[in-house]
């Protein structure tokens, strides 16, 4: 919080430094001396630890490993991974499961030369039981952080590299004061080992004199470890209640966003020289915990190594705030430090209840399961809302959107869309009325068009192969009638241009009897009275025209498309009469000739009804000049274009039809 | 009138056995005593919804009559569905199944989901064929059986769609491959792009019942 704070701490440290000679860690010692514990093994084992810190090892990989480690080891560190998980994405799940595996996971990042791996690693194998797994990683993490400092170049500093670390990703270091606090509330509540509670006194006024919110960690600690231990003892469920409790107990103290903080701080690291001498003091003392801790390790190892974790984390965390202590206090800590701190006094007798119930349902997990983590939950929840009225802050924390529309705004966004859904949908209903291509597959035109395609296609392969095994002269006898044949198929366009009035239907008759095929032209000549009758009868209206230019418009299309598709059916159905009329005495090059006229016949009606259905819009728009039907007499144009095309597709497509019925009567002439 | 999928299915059979009056019943829910011969292949369509999807049958009912057999067979190729027709009032529409079996087996491609039907169960009276034929013959030769009546509309709708349901079932089970066109199956035209903010809408309601 202010200055005087920070320079205490940072001559604390200095002195401290100096008065640790020996040992390989700076900070290991000086911490020894803060607390006057006597070192332990242990100690040694945390001045290790700190040690590689201090080494220039663990640069880069330094922030990945702790954090994967974080990730992969324990229950504990399912917080700090739900974190991690918001920041490095990993899943909580894998992590999870990996948790075994991370002491070998350990072991390959050591590999990489890193001194402070190979430290952490000591580390863990000192402590040899599953449950001191998580601590081992935390540590590991924290000596990954401090040979990152190192990195960054503060020698003298690093504990404030870690913090600047650490509020680079405040979350982080949130997630790891949590678990720390919990752990040391749970030794203290358990063995109530003097040494213990020193550690605990110690750690509440540090966060005084830093201000750093310790209040909030030390019950939220208490949370925490209740949800820790449940954790590793039923890993998978508890990962998701765990998030949640997390993510409540920080929306609810309001914790501040990561990235706000680290852009504070960036700012403020001028002045983060003081800030990172005092955090250095803090970190001793942190330390000092932590030896105190392992000092006292007596019966409960676990608990143990818990503390000594949580001491470490300790030290990351308080680092953080006291770097951060610059800017901190430059934008007045007031809010966050405040709120932190009140809340998390209140909460602390809450926290210890709290705990002391979700440690005895942790107890009954074994038989009671998801049910008593479901009770920690509820009173994870109901001390939130105590100190969170109506969850606002816990709501805006997990929903950050604002903007995030309200239900019933959501209901009526959903109506309107369903409304203009729905006239999107009438208006494609309505547009596929006078949809030629609908239409005409509607009638069935594709369909008789798809299959006149594979009659053709067929004939094409049954003509090459006859062609091949003909002999020469048999081929040479063929060629003028086949080539008789394909000269029929060549369509004249002028009969196109004169789009006067015809006797389609006798024309239409004439042309198919003229095939013999003895199919009868009814649907054609239905389709074409049909129309014939709709023009007369618009024409015999002079003015006063009941039908709109919409409905003539699409009857005009629906016409066309009729038509055609009856017109395509016709050529289907000649091709497959003619491929199965085994008479001999009809001339191939005949029927061709027949077909083609047929087609003449058809494009030219085509025609003709496209001028009457255009002079029928036009006398309309004339009437009721409002209107545009430009654009429909154009489509209209467009679409008899495109029907004639379909009809003289079709026709085409009887030249190889034609072609091997006239081979096959040639070769039963010969053979007979 | 977008589909999700277009599946193509033929129907034969002997002349008489009522594979025009079957589309019709199907198509257009109306039956008429008296049917013209059929000419080489005619066509029905009818729009179905199976699994919530829309499906488009496209279905060539082929001409019965021998004489046609050259081309009909030609239409084969390329159905993922047939409805092999018989007469229950008359054996030899039954008897000749086999030839029908062979020749569809051989011209189409080998998923093709075949249906067995005894049509004109309606005339009981009449029955040449028992029902437990026909299962036999179904259950010998993998098809799935039915009897209909084109008359009285039974069973025609579920020897249709039941087909449908199976083609569909194989196309989850990737047996068809979809794009591939000469299995009779075609992907249907691209509806109207979904709402995407309506989606975003919803997931955002997800989110906030996550909370509590």
């Amino acid at each position: 919080m202010s200055d005087s704070d920070d320079n205490a701490f940072a001559s604390a440290d200095e002195g401290e430094q100096k008065t640790a000679p020996k040992m390989e860690a700076k900070q290991a010692p000086s911490q020894e001396k803060k607390i006057d514990k006597k070192p332990d093994a242990d100690v040694a084992g945390c001045k290790g630890l700190k040690s590689p810190s201090k080494s220039e090892a663990a640069k880069g990989k330094g922030k990945q490993q702790q954090r994967n480690k974080k990730g992969k080891t324990s229950a504990t560190a399912a917080s700090q991974e739900i974190k991690g998980a918001k920041k490095q994405e990993t899943k909580p799940s894998e992590s999870q499961k990996h948790v075994e595996a991370s002491h070998e996971s350990v072991k390959t990042e050591k590999s990489s030369a890193d001194r402070s791996a190979k430290n952490s690693e000591s580390k863990m194998q000192e402590n040899s039981s599953s449950s001191s797994q998580p601590a081992k990683s935390s540590v590991e993490n924290l000596s990954g952080e401090r040979g990152k400092n190192k990195d960054e170049g503060d020698q003298g500093s690093k504990k404030e590299d870690v913090k600047s670390t650490l509020e680079t990703k405040p979350q982080v270091s949130n997630s790891i004061t949590s678990p720390e606090e919990q752990k040391i509330a749970e030794s203290d509540r358990d063995h109530h080992t003097p040494a213990q509670e020193k550690v605990l006194h110690k750690l509440e006024e540090s966060a005084n004199a830093s201000s750093s919110g310790w209040g909030w960690s030390s019950w939220g600690s208490s949370l925490i470890s209740a949800a820790s231990n449940s954790v590793q003892t039923f890993t998978n469920q508890v990962g998701d209640g765990l998030t949640t409790i997390m993510d409540t107990v920080e929306s609810s103290l309001g914790v501040p966003d990561p990235k706000s903080m680290a852009e504070e701080n960036s700012e403020k690291d001028v002045k983060s020289s003081k800030t990172e001498r005092s955090e250095q003091g803090n970190d001793k003392s942190e330390n000092e915990t932590l030896d105190l801790l392992e000092d006292k390790k007596t019966e409960n190892k676990n608990t143990e190594e818990k503390a000594e974790d949580t001491g470490q984390k300790v030290t990351s965390q308080q680092a953080a705030p006291s770097s951060a202590s610059n800017w901190f206090s430059s934008w007045g800590v007031g809010d966050l430090a405040k709120k932190m701190q009140d809340t998390g006094k209140s909460l602390a007798a809450k926290g210890q209840t709290l705990m002391t119930e979700g440690f005895d349902a942790v107890e009954h997990l074994a038989a009671g399961g998801i049910d008593v983590l479901e009770n920690i939950g509820k009173k994870t929840y109901n001390t939130i809302a105590e100190h969170d009225p109506a969850f606002r802050r816990t709501r805006q924390f997990l929903s950050p959107r604002s903007n995030k529309p309200n239900l019933s705004q959501t209901l009526r966004e959903a109506r309107d869309q369903a409304e203009q859904q729905q006239k999107q949908e009438e208006a494609h209903q309505e547009t596929l009325k006078a949809h030629f291509g609908t239409l005409f597959d509607d009638y069935q035109g594709i369909a008789h068009l798809e299959a006149l395609e594979i009659l053709s296609n067929q004939s094409e392969k049954k003509v090459h192969s006859l062609l091949n095994s003909l002999a020469s002269e048999d081929l040479a006898a063929m060629k003028p009638q086949l080539l008789d044949i394909k000269n029929a198929f060549e369509l004249d366009d002028s009969a196109e241009d004169a789009a006067g009035d015809q006797d389609f239907s006798s024309l239409v008759q004439q042309h198919l009897s003229e095939l013999e095929l003895g199919t009868a032209p009814d649907k054609l000549n239905t389709v074409h009275q049909m129309v014939q009758t709709w023009i007369q009868d618009f024409d015999s209206h002079d003015s006063n025209h009941t039908r709109g230019t919409k409905e003539t418009h699409e009857k005009s299309i629906q016409a066309l498309a009729e038509l055609t598709a009856k017109g395509v059916e016709q050529f289907h159905k000649a091709g497959e009469m003619v491929l199965l009329d085994k008479d001999k005495d009809k001339d191939c090059i005949e029927r061709a000739h027949s077909l083609a006229r047929l087609t003449g016949v058809l494009c030219h009606e085509i025609g003709n009804l496209s001028n009457k259905f255009a002079a029928c819009l036009n006398k309309l728009a004339e009437e009721k000049e409002s209107e545009d039907v430009t654009s429909m007499v154009t489509n209209i144009y467009l679409e008899a274009s495109n029907s004639s095309t379909y009809i003289q597709d079709a026709f085409l497509l009887l030249l190889p039809v034609l072609q091997h019925a006239a081979l096959e009567q040639a070769i039963l002439a010969r053979t007979s | 009138m977008s589909y999700a999928y277009l599946f193509k299915y033929i129907i034969i059979g002997d002349t008489g056995v009522g594979k025009s009056c079957l589309l019709l019943q199907f198509t257009d829910k109306r039956f008429q005593p008296v049917h013209d011969l059929t000419i080489g292949v005619e066509f029905g369509a009818r729009m179905i919804t199976i699994d919530g999807k829309q499906i488009k049958l496209q279905i060539w009912d082929t001409a019965g009559q021998e004489s046609f057999r050259s081309i009909t067979r030609s239409y084969y190729r390329g159905a993922a569905g047939a409805l092999l027709v018989y007469d229950i009032t008359r054996r030899d529409t039954f008897n000749h199944l086999t030839t029908w079996l062979e020749d569809a087996r051989q011209h189409s491609n080998s998923n093709m989901v075949i249906m067995l039907i005894g049509n004109k169960s309606d005339l009981e009276a009449r029955r040449e064929v028992k029902k437990e034929e026909g299962e036999a013959f179904a259950r010998e030769h993998g098809l799935i059986f039915m009897e209909t009546s084109a008359k009285t509309a039974a069973n025609v709708e579920e020897a249709f769609i039941n087909t449908a349901k199976e083609i569909y079932q194989k196309i989850q089970d990737g047996v068809f491959d979809i794009n591939n066109e000469a299995n009779g199956i075609k992907i249907g035209p691209q509806h109207s792009p979904a709402n995407q903010s309506l989606n975003v809408g919803g997931s955002g309601g997800n989110q906030g019942g996550n909370c509590c």
